[in-house]
C-alpha cells in the first residue's frame, strides 16, 4: 500500500517495541474486560468469566504472536535474537569458539592469500599496463619453417631492427615493449 | 436458528472494513456489531480478530487511534482510510458478484 503510511507504522513497531506491545496488550486485555463483564452480567461467578473469557479468545500469547507476525518487523526481531543467542552460545565454549574462529581465520587467510597470487601471476601479469585485456603478443614469422613440425611452431622472436622499426612506425597500438619472451603491444 | 456459521474463509476483512467504514470501533464493538447486525448468525472467531485487525492496519486499510470508550476506558479505536474504502468497494462488488453466481447456480431447476 503507501508507504508513507506504511513506513512510520513499521518503524514504530520496530523501534517503540515496548510501547507496541504495551499497547496490544492494552488492547486485548479491553477485549477481555468486555468479554468479562458480559459474562458476569449473564450471572457468572467473576473469576470462572475470566476463565472463559480467556477460553473464547483462545491463546493470549499466540494472538499476540500472530499480531506480531502481521506487523511484518519479527524477521528482524528474530534476526536480531539470533546474533545474540549465537555470541551467547560462542561465549559459553571458548575453546570451541577460538577453534573455529582460528580456523575460519586461516581459511580466509589462506583464500586471499592465494587468490592474490593467481592474480598476479596469472590473471594481470602486467601491473604496469592499465588495459591487460587489450594485451597482444607480436612474433615473426619464420616461412622455412612452415608445414614443419607442430602449429606455432614457424613462430620466431621478433628481431631487434623490426622491433625498432615497429616500435616508430606502427599506428595500429599504442606502445610497444620489448620483453624476453617476446615483443608485447598494447592495441589501440 | 442452529450454530453460529463459521465465517467463510476471507470474508471476515470484508465485514471488518464494512463495520469500520460507518464508524470508528474498536476491536470488542466490531465483534459485536457483526454479531448483531447478522443476527447472531456471523460469530467473528475473537482469536482471529485482533490478527485480522493489525493487518489490514499494516495494509493501511484502517488506521488505529486511541481514544476514551463508552465506559471510561483506554481502547483502540479503528477507522477505514481513503485507500480502505476503495478496497472496500472492490471487495464487496467481488463479493455480490460471488454470491450472485452461487445463488444462480444453487437455484437452478
Amino acid at each position: 500500500m503507501r508507504w508513507y503510511y506504511k513506513l512510520p507504522l513499521r518503524l514504530r513497531s520496530l523501534f517503540r517495541n515496548q510501547q507496541t506491545a504495551q499497547e496490544l496488550n492494552d488492547e486485548i486485555q479491553f477485549h477481555l474486560q468486555h468479554q468479562i463483564d458480559e459474562y458476569v452480567a449473564q450471572g457468572m461467578d467473576p473469576k470462572e468469566a475470566r476463565r472463559a473469557a480467556l477460553r473464547l479468545l483462545g491463546g493470549l500469547e499466540q494472538i499476540k504472536e500472530e499480531c506480531r507476525e502481521m506487523r511484518n518487523v519479527s524477521f528482524i526481531e528474530t534476526f536480531v535474537q539470533d546474533i545474540g543467542f549465537g555470541f551467547r552460545v560462542l561465549r559459553r565454549s571458548p575453546g570451541f569458539s577460538a577453534f573455529a574462529i582460528i580456523c575460519l581465520t586461516l581459511g580466509i587467510g589462506a583464500n586471499a592469500a592465494v587468490f592474490s597470487w593467481i592474480e598476479g601471476l596469472l590473471l594481470r601479469p602486467f601491473p604496469a599496463v592499465a588495459q591487460q585485456d587489450r594485451l597482444l603478443v607480436l612474433v615473426g614469422h619464420d616461412r622455412a619453417k612452415r608445414d614443419k613440425g607442430t602449429a606455432g611452431s614457424n613462430f620466431t622472436d621478433v628481431s631487434w631492427p623490426d622491433f625498432v622499426d615497429l616500435r616508430r612506425n606502427c599506428k595500429l597500438v599504442d606502445f610497444i615493449a620489448d620483453k624476453i619472451m617476446g615483443s608485447y603491444a598494447q592495441r589501440r | 436458528m442452529g450454530k453460529p456459521t463459521d465465517l467463510v474463509q476471507g470474508t471476515l476483512d470484508l465485514l471488518i472494513l464494512k463495520t469500520v467504514a460507518l464508524q470508528p470501533m474498536h476491536g470488542w464493538g466490531i465483534a459485536q456489531r457483526i454479531k448483531q447486525v447478522s443476527k447472531e448468525v456471523l460469530q467473528v472467531n475473537q482469536g482471529a480478530l485482533y490478527p485480522a485487525l493489525h493487518r489490514l492496519e499494516q495494509q493501511g486499510w484502517i488506521q488505529a487511534k486511541w481514544g476514551e470508550s463508552e465506559n471510561n476506558r483506554r481502547a483502540k479505536y479503528y477507522s477505514l482510510t481513503r485507500d480502505g474504502a476503495k478496497y472496500l468497494r472492490q471487495q464487496q462488488a467481488q463479493w455480490s458478484r460471488l454470491s450472485l453466481a452461487i445463488d444462480l447456480v444453487l437455484n437452478t431447476t
